[in-house]
């Protein structure tokens, strides 16, 4: 895989993290938790699982501990994880629609942020919380995948 | 690009990465291994965003500017401006020509470039961030229109953290000559509340609920006599303790305008 196109998955992240900020800053109000960095990875992986392997999936998750200020490792041994989930599971989720696509990722989205305040912040998990932040992020699942399938057809 | 399909995923490799931040997960965690690490690579990322919320913020404004308004809109802005300064004044109970006439040296205004209002509704860690320059420094006390909100606590590259009244680490000297109260509250962790435990004065409620407090001095940081909040409620605790819930006046979310004062 070339240089440019690492470089534009990365890239591609760290605006993922950006946004996440401010989306956060604008409807923390509403009990909402947004987690599209971990949207986006799952999507590189999904569609580039033969290029993306545990190396990229360590990096990013480190490079997101590091900007985002969560606790080292948090989010590299998360990314690794589920890296290897998406790829054992490479061929299954070919089958799958994208309402289960959907739900698969809205789900694992939702328990890194579950885990999230479970180790950083337990005096504010909240079963309400958790659950409107995977009707969102199942219901954002669709629109990033577009976008990104878009970006990486067309810059990749 | 077409996609390949998967052949093997090596499981050996993942588990070793999986340990790896799993080492990196506890060493951080347990000893805060990494803690100036993170503090330091948080500062591009703000960066960033303050990038992204101006071109943000410019787009709508050349917009407006299209539409005839920017003389009106600018002189809103300036009208805004002059009425922080006057809260502003108010707050600090100052002489309003003294601080006219040297408004940018004592107001000192600043505009908050990030405050993570999901942890300051949920969890004990109030802190929010403004660009620091050389005027700066580790002994400024912060207000905003509403009344005080905190204090400088670090500052790290241009970024300066301010702490808020509120938050789980926080303590203030604060007092009420009236009654003879005399203690130092400390943050709850929750929005605009601080707790202050006092022993043997055996208040009643009547006495207390609604009664204003003011930071005592005591601390060097906060001026005698300025205006924290009112108490809302007392509770006995053993050994003829009681503890004061004060609601704190100043609201850090009323106003995204800050002005760092020098403590005197």
């Amino acid at each position: 895989m070339k240089k440019s196109s690492i470089t534009k998955i990365y890239l591609s992240l760290f605006f993922a993290l950006i946004f996440d900020n401010i989306f956060s800053f604008q409807i923390g109000s509403y009990y909402l938790e947004s987690n599209l960095v971990y949207l986006i990875f799952g999507y590189w992986i999904f569609a580039l699982p033969e290029k993306l392997r545990v190396f990229h999936s360590f990096t990013m998750g480190l490079i997101i501990d590091l900007l985002s200020g969560s606790w080292i490792g948090f989010y590299t041994s998360m990314f690794v994880f589920f890296s290897y989930i998406i790829h054992v599971y490479a061929y299954t989720f070919r089958l799958f629609s994208y309402l289960q696509l959907s739900i698969f990722f809205g789900m694992t989205a939702t328990f890194i942020t579950a885990l999230k305040f479970l180790i950083s912040y337990p005096e504010s998990y909240s079963y309400i919380n958790i659950f409107l932040s995977l009707i969102f992020n199942i219901l954002f699942w669709f629109p990033i995948y577009k976008i990104m399938r878009f970006y990486r057809q067309r810059y990749l | 690009m077409a996609r390949n399909t998967p052949t093997y995923t090596p499981k050996f490799s993942y588990f070793l990465a999986l340990l790896l931040a799993i080492l990196f997960l506890i060493a951080d965690f347990r000893f805060q291994a990494f803690n100036s690490v993170r503090s330091a690579m948080k500062w591009p990322l703000f960066q960033s965003e303050r990038f992204i919320i101006y071109i943000k913020d410019g787009f709508f404004d050349s917009i407006k500017y299209f539409q005839s308004k920017s003389q009106i809109i600018e002189e809103n802005h300036q009208l805004k401006s002059k009425i922080t300064s006057y809260e502003l004044i108010s707050v600090l109970n100052e002489d309003v020509s003294n601080v006219l006439n040297h408004e940018k040296d004592i107001l000192n205004k600043r505009r908050v470039v990030s405050f993570d209002t999901d942890l300051y509704f949920c969890c004990g860690t109030h802190r929010l961030f403004i660009q620091s320059n050389e005027l700066i420094k580790e002994d400024h006390y912060v207000v905003n229109p509403s009344g005080l909100i905190g204090q400088l606590f670090d500052i790290n590259n241009s970024l300066a953290e301010i702490i808020l009244l509120s938050d789980k680490d926080h303590k203030i000297p604060i007092m009420n000559e009236d009654l003879g109260l005399f203690c130092n509250a400390y943050g709850s962790g929750k929005p605009r509340l601080i707790f202050c435990d006092i022993q043997g004065m055996n208040l009643s409620i009547g006495n207390l609920i609604d009664q204003e407090v003011y930071s005592s001095g005591f601390g060097g940081i906060f001026p005698r006599g300025m205006i924290v909040g009112k108490i809302i409620q007392i509770e006995d605790k053993e050994n003829d303790i009681q503890m004061l819930y004060i609601n704190l006046v100043g609201d850090p979310l009323s106003s995204s305008i800050i002005s760092m004062i020098q403590s005197s």
